[in-house]
Order: structure tokens, then sequence, then C-alpha cells
């Protein structure tokens, strides 16, 4: 048995701000798309 | 980045929970950030092009009172590696003039869509091509289309290898040739036509057969990528697996691609993935697959050309970096159908990695 000890007061601080990139999936993407312009120059 | 400015292509959009979805709806470049406290979003609307990352991230803590200096300059550093930012002050590109800048701006655009890698001009991409050397065997349907590509890419160096006429029958298809260029040889006719298409860029030709592995791997020497489109000799032990072989041999990644008809296929091989042989060593045989009709229209002839000339400049540019080894392609018989083929190197195989 094994158990996580209690942090000490040292370590008692709220988890750092971030943000995470995740890269979208074949099935949240877009499979078919009508051209929306691009064609005449 | 000394001005970070979103790409406009990959202009974010804040869902209703409060999810910044970037880089539009493309496979491959799409991304989302889950945002409740709206951090990104904000960073992302300071990021407008006459900011620093420095001003940024203060800005950013006027905002959030909460964020310390080291959460909000992270939270810009993520949004700086994510390839959804270009510099407003980009570097100079001084290898590239005024005319080249104004020819290949399209390009640009569209390699900075794909690209996810940060960049200082956004040129790189370009200058690459530019720096190419590709060998295009055979002039047909397939190599007439993708030497046009390659060219108007602005590949800068371009060397056309076919042994034969202008046909009557050629000119269903070959998209280099005219009822003026009857009977007269493909590979001059292919290089002057592509001069006048761009002359910026270095193009060179001989009529010749390859007729033996020698012949390929003389022919090779001196170039970066082989865009095959020639079919013989035929296989199986014809000219793709000499290319197989001398490409191995060499280092050189390759493209190879053909049609049957409808069926367009085309492979991409190379340093870093199995060969030619053992990728096709792992595609069942079937009865009936080994024939050679003469029979096409332009779409197949410049959609195998063009899946080459995209293969190419994928190799070249490093956009978008799928490991080779693998065939793809498309029947035109069934628009639901994207051919596909990746298989394992043999064990042993000599010419693998
Ligand atoms: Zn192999």
């Amino acid at each position: 048995m094994s158990s996580t000890p209690a942090p000490e007061p040292w370590q008692e601080r709220k988890p750092r701000k971030k943000i995470v990139i995740r890269r979208l999936g074949k099935t949240e993407t877009a499979t078919v798309v009508q051209p929306s312009g691009g064609n005449s120059n | 980045m000394r001005r970070p400015r979103v790409k406009p292509e990959h202009a974010p959009h804040r869902l209703g929970d409060g999810t910044v979805r970037l880089g539009g709806v493309l496979y491959g470049v799409a991304s989302e950030i889950p945002d409740p406290e709206g951090w990104a979003w904000a960073a992302l609307t300071l990021m407008d092009g006459t900011r620093s990352p420095g001003q940024v991230a203060a800005a950013l803590r006027t905002r959030f009172i909460g964020l310390t200096r080291e959460e909000a300059d992270d939270i810009v550093a993520v949004l700086l590696d994510s390839g959804h930012v270009e510099d407003a002050a980009p570097g100079p590109c001084e290898e590239l003039d005024a005319r080249e800048k104004e020819r290949y701006s399209r390009s640009r655009d569209y390699f900075r869509w794909i690209d996810l890698t940060p960049r200082d001009h956004g040129w790189e991409p370009q200058l690459a091509l530019k720096g190419a050397r590709v060998l295009v065997l055979g002039l047909g349907g397939t190599g007439s289309h993708a030497a046009w590509s390659l060219a108007a890419a602005g590949v800068g160096r371009l060397h056309l290898v076919d042994p034969d006429v202008v046909e009557l029958s050629n000119l269903n298809r070959q998209v280099l040739y005219t009822e003026a260029d009857l009977g007269r040889p493909k590979a001059d006719v292919a290089a002057a036509r592509l001069r006048r298409l761009n002359s910026a860029i270095d193009v060179t030709a001989e009529r010749a057969a390859v007729t033996s592995p020698r012949d390929l791997a003389r022919l090779l020497d001196g170039f970066d990528v082989l865009a095959l489109c020639a079919d013989r000799p035929r296989e199986p032990y014809g000219i793709r697996t000499w290319a197989s072989r001398a490409c191995a041999r060499g280092g050189i990644p390759w493209v190879s691609g053909g049609y049957d008809g409808p069926l367009v296929s085309v492979g991409v091989f190379g340093p870093g993935g199995p060969c030619f042989e053992c990728v096709r060593a792992g595609i069942p045989a079937q009865p009936g697959a080994g024939y050679a009709w003469p029979g096409v229209t332009g779409p197949s002839a410049g959609l195998s050309g063009q899946l080459v000339a995209n293969d190419v400049l994928a190799l070249v540019t490093g956009l978008t970096p799928v490991p080779p080894g693998y065939f793809h392609g498309l029947t035109l018989l069934d628009p639901d159908a994207h051919v596909y083929a990746r298989h394992p190197s043999r064990p042993g195989c000599e010419f693998c990695p």
C-alpha cells in the first residue's frame, strides 16, 4: 500500500494558470467544404 | 517574434462555452483551446500586430488581475508556438526579388495557412523550393502536369527527361503541348514551354530513355528529389524498382505517380520510411491488376501529375510532414474512396533504412 503524503505548507499553492491547445481530429473538422472563393484572382 | 498577429486564415472564433476555435475547419490545422476564463481569447485579440509579446502579456495582466507574470508569459508563449500566429514585422528576405514575391504571393499565403512552424518572414518554404533540384522522368500525362506545377511553384532547378515525340493522341491530356509541336521531342517542347512560364528558374531537358538502373543512377546525380512519371520499363522489375533502389542508395526521396484509367495513385518514398518494394509487397495481389490499357482523359492525368507535384512540394518544404513509404490516390468512379496503402519494411530488406 502506498498513499500520497499530505503536502507541506510550502507546497500548498494554487495550480498554475495555463492554456492548452488541442489539434482537432478528423471527425471534428470539415471533410466537405464548398469553395468560398479564390478562383478569380 | 517581434509583433505577433493571428494569421488571417486562422482567425479565432469563440464557441458558446468559451472554447476558442482557431485555424478554420481544416484537419491538420484547426485546433481549439478550452478558455472558460477568457485568457486565450483576450491574448489573441491583443495579438493584432501592434504589440510585442511582452506588451501582450502585460496587457493580459492588467485585464486579469489574478495572473502572475509567469502565467501571462506562458499563455503568450503557447500561442506564439501554436502555428496560428505570424510576425507583423517580418524579418527581411533578400533572397527573393520583388517580382518573385509578387509571383509567389499566393503560394506564400497558402504555405502560411498550412504551416504550423513559427517563421521569421514566411518566405522560408518558397526559399526551399528555389533551392531545390528536381528530376522529372517522363513527360506524358502525369509528367507534363507535374512539371508544369513544379515550374509554376518556383522549383529552382528542373531537369526533364523523356524519349518520345509529341503525337496527336497525346493532346487529350498532356498539358504542355500544342498541335504546332507534333513530331517534336517532348523534352525540348516542355523545357521551352516551362521557360516561358517561369523565366526565374533553371530548366534543362534531354531526349532519352532510361534503359538500365545505371542510367537512372547517372540521371539522379545532383538532384534532391525524383518525380517519377514514367512507366517503362514496366514492373515487376521495371523503372519503379530501379528508382527505389537507386534512390535508397543515394538517400534521395522520390514520388511516383500514374493511373489506370480512372484509378489514380501516387507513391511517396524516401529516408525514414519503408521502400517501394516493401510497401508493394504488402499489397495483396489481385487478378487483373497488372493491365496497362491506354484509355485515359485529362482528369486522371492532371490529378496524378498534380498529386506528384504536391508530394514533391511537401518533401521539399517539409509541409506537411507525412512520413514517406505509402501510396495514396483516388478513383474517379467512386468519390467516396481515397486509396491508401502503408506497409512496414520486410525483415532484412537491404534497401530500407
Ligand atoms: Zn524495403
